[in-house]
């Protein structure tokens, strides 16, 4: 009867379990069919998802400068500003489509979840 | 249920009376009593939930084009099943975005890229954390897996996921390497299920 | 080393829980609307792993970074493939 699924939490750490799996299951599709709109919003969570990985990496290299002295204070001021409205633009777009950050996670290894 | 053959593979397929499926808890205890039923047999290529055609033929031309593929799949899956084994990290890879006092706009550019760089360290530090866990688990049942899938910490989320595919046989002793792995580590909330069919091998197919 | 004397509710919603990203998230996908935003998610993985290690082996010169963007790529740890086969 070993395979029997059997399921097995270290002990007092149920609830915590619980609390991360529910948050995973809260982002996973709640209809599947083929209607036309979940086919757009397919498409813009492509789109989406696609900019905030370049946002992403364009935040690192903003940061690397910064923390690496290159930049004068003008230059991080300016650099600051650009990458925060463009981080309010995407927030703007995430709204727009109804999608949130979970539903623009993708899996990449060891780079880890996008945020 | 019922068993459609389909140029020399089996699929296990239901009538939804030409409905779309809405996933809810039991249909989804369904797909996986369908599925495990086949794993008592051989091991299937698990579909995941939701997958309608509107016939037989419609099913055939999915799945001919794919035939190759999920023929290669299904050899290399022969004789396997997967566990999950799920980790919480520990209290001090952890640090939420309110240690960092990020409440509204930030005042600046310069503190705008301040407070990114701060939660950039933070993933950077549990991204090492996870990568560490890791190889704790991997360490501990690395002769028992033919092949892994990771998944790291989902935004605000310290839980990470490694499915492990295991010969059948390797069940138990799998249970007690982690079982082992708790012992040594006790600061990890370990969490493990299992078997499964290869869910998380099947997806790279066709 | 495990599941007594603990809430059911909670063991309940975990088993489902664990099932579901099981069902609803894994498995081989052969039809139309999901194929777009799972195989388009796919898609970009793999672009982006190429993406990210094409850019690791560009010539700094001829990006006259003086060497700041492959120093940059090196604070992000590079992909190795995207699944075990």
């Amino acid at each position: 009867m070993s395979d029997e699924p059997v399921t097995d939490v270290s002990p007092g750490a149920v609830a915590e379990f619980e609390r991360e799996l529910r948050e995973i299951a809260r982002a996973l599709p709640e209809r599947i069919d083929a209607d036309p709109e979940r086919v757009d919003q397919g498409l813009a969570r492509l789109v989406l998802t696609l900019i905030e990985v370049l946002r992403k990496v364009l935040e690192h290299q903003a940061v690397r400068r910064m923390d690496g002295g290159s930049l004068s204070d003008e230059e991080v001021e300016r650099l600051g500003l650009a990458l925060l409205r463009l981080s309010e633009r995407m927030d703007e777009l995430k709204r727009l489509f109804g999608l949130d950050d979970e539903d623009l996670e993708i899996d990449l290894g060891p780079l880890g979840r996008l945020r | 249920m019922r068993a459609v053959d389909v140029g020399g593979l089996r699929a296990w397929v239901s009538d939804t009376g030409g409905s779309a499926v809405t996933p809810s808890p039991e249909r989804a205890r369904s797909h996986d009593r369908v599925v495990r039923a086949a794993l008592e047999l051989a091991t299937p290529l698990p579909a995941r939930f939701g997958q309608v055609v509107s016939d037989e033929a419609a099913l055939e031309a999915l799945v001919e084009p794919r035939r190759a593929a999920f023929s290669a799949a299904l050899e290399r899956l022969a004789g396997m099943v997967e566990m999950t084994v799920r980790v919480i990290l520990p209290a001090h890879a952890r640090e939420g975005p309110a240690l960092t006092g990020q409440e509204g706009r930030a005042a600046s550019g310069r503190e705008y890229l301040e407070r990114v760089a701060v939660t950039q360290r933070q993933e950077r530090n549990l991204l090492a954390e996870a990568g560490i866990v890791r190889e704790h688990i991997r360490s501990a049942v690395r002769e028992l897996v033919r092949a892994e899938a990771f998944a790291g910490a989902a935004a605000g989320s310290s839980m990470i996921t490694v499915s492990h595919l295991i010969p059948r046989g390797h069940i138990e002793h799998y249970r007690r390497a982690i079982g082992a792995l708790r012992e040594d580590q006790p600061s990890l909330a370990i969490m493990v299920s299992g078997p499964w069919a290869p869910y998380s091998f099947a997806e790279a197919i066709g | 080393m495990s599941k007594h004397a603990l809430d059911p509710r909670d063991e309940e919603g975990l088993v489902l829980s664990d099932l579901l990203s099981h069902v609803l998230d894994k498995g081989v996908v052969i039809t139309g609307d999901v194929i777009i935003s799972v195989a388009g998610v796919d898609l970009i993985a793999i672009s982006l792993s190429l993406l990210i290690t094409g850019l690791e082996t560009v010539d700094r010169r001829n990006l006259g970074l003086s060497g700041r963007l492959p120093q940059v790529l090196g604070d992000l740890p590079i992909l190795p493939p995207l699944r075990t086969p």
